[in-house]
């Protein structure tokens, strides 16, 4: 199950985090997940979200360029090495991470790492004939 | 006969028009006179800087020139908005992109330049015609 994730350019000075954060406040969006990659130059604020359709619009006629990738939500064992035996799937299938972030299931607490996948589709394969949790989209929000 | 100094840069085409017009046309104007500026000896306009830019994205984005002079040598940077075209979740894939578009306008020009990737509607916009160049090397 792939989850639509909205990211957005940003510019690194004061300030510029904010500035699409507050577009989405008030429109009364709330966020499911949000991470951060920077560089020296510039920032791209990636967002998981319910209602990304309507916050990718809202963004847009704000002015932000944003764009939209899939990301997979997995479930992963929470005890040690719960982590490191998926990873070791997923390399031995030769898929390839670009990025990851982890964030918490409010519902039952649980950690949920969030994957981009250079070809989800294959991952989830991969993923789920290992039988690796992946987490549904009417769970996630 | 009325005369204008408009500055700007063309060409008579000598050729005969292929819808069969025999008036005299000119070259499509790319450049002016006053657009150009010297940059460690190297004269460049504008204009090149658009075709290189144009070259990588397709479609021209909005850009400024700044000139600047650090420890007595001139630096140029280059600022283009980014544009959802070229926009991406990865950083790779932007970095990628910025250094396309120095690497563009730097065979064009022939000179090392910076390139600044810029938030969407950043560089003002100017009424008529576009302020492409901002040269702070003198004060």
């Amino acid at each position: 199950m792939k989850l639509p994730q909205l990211s957005v350019f940003l510019e690194n000075r004061p300030g510029s985090l904010m500035e699409p954060l507050k577009v989405l406040a008030d429109a009364n969006i709330n966020l499911v997940s949000i991470s951060l990659a920077d560089t020296e130059q510039f920032g791209i604020l990636r967002l998981v979200l319910k209602d990304w359709e309507f916050a990718k619009s809202v963004l847009e006629k704000d002015g932000w360029v944003v764009n939209v990738s899939d990301v997979v939500a997995v479930d992963v064992d929470d005890q040690p090495g719960g982590l490191a035996q998926m990873l070791g799937i997923l390399a031995e299938a030769g898929i390839n991470i670009e990025y990851m972030y982890a964030f918490a299931l409010r519902r039952n607490v649980r950690a949920v790492l969030l994957f981009r996948f250079e070809d989800p589709d294959a991952a989830i394969e991969v993923l789920q004939k290992a039988g690796i949790g992946i987490v549904q989209e009417a769970d996630m929000y | 006969m009325i005369r204008y100094r408009t500055r700007d840069i063309t060409a008579i085409l000598p050729e005969r028009c292929g819808c069969g017009r025999t008036l005299r046309r000119i070259l499509r104007i790319g450049r002016r006179s006053d657009d150009m500026f010297i940059i460690r000896g190297v004269n460049v306009y504008p204009s090149q800087v658009e075709a290189a830019l144009l070259n990588v994205e397709g479609t021209l984005p909005h850009y400024q020139i700044i000139l600047t002079r650090e420890q007595g040598l001139d630096q140029m940077t280059v600022e283009v908005e980014v544009t959802p075209e070229v926009f991406s979740d990865k950083v790779r894939a932007l970095e990628e992109v910025r250094a396309r578009l120095a690497h563009a306008i730097e065979n064009i020009l022939g000179i090392r330049v910076g390139l600044r990737l810029v938030g969407p509607h950043t560089i003002q916009r100017s009424e008529g015609k576009a302020r492409r160049v901002i040269d702070k090397r003198n004060g």
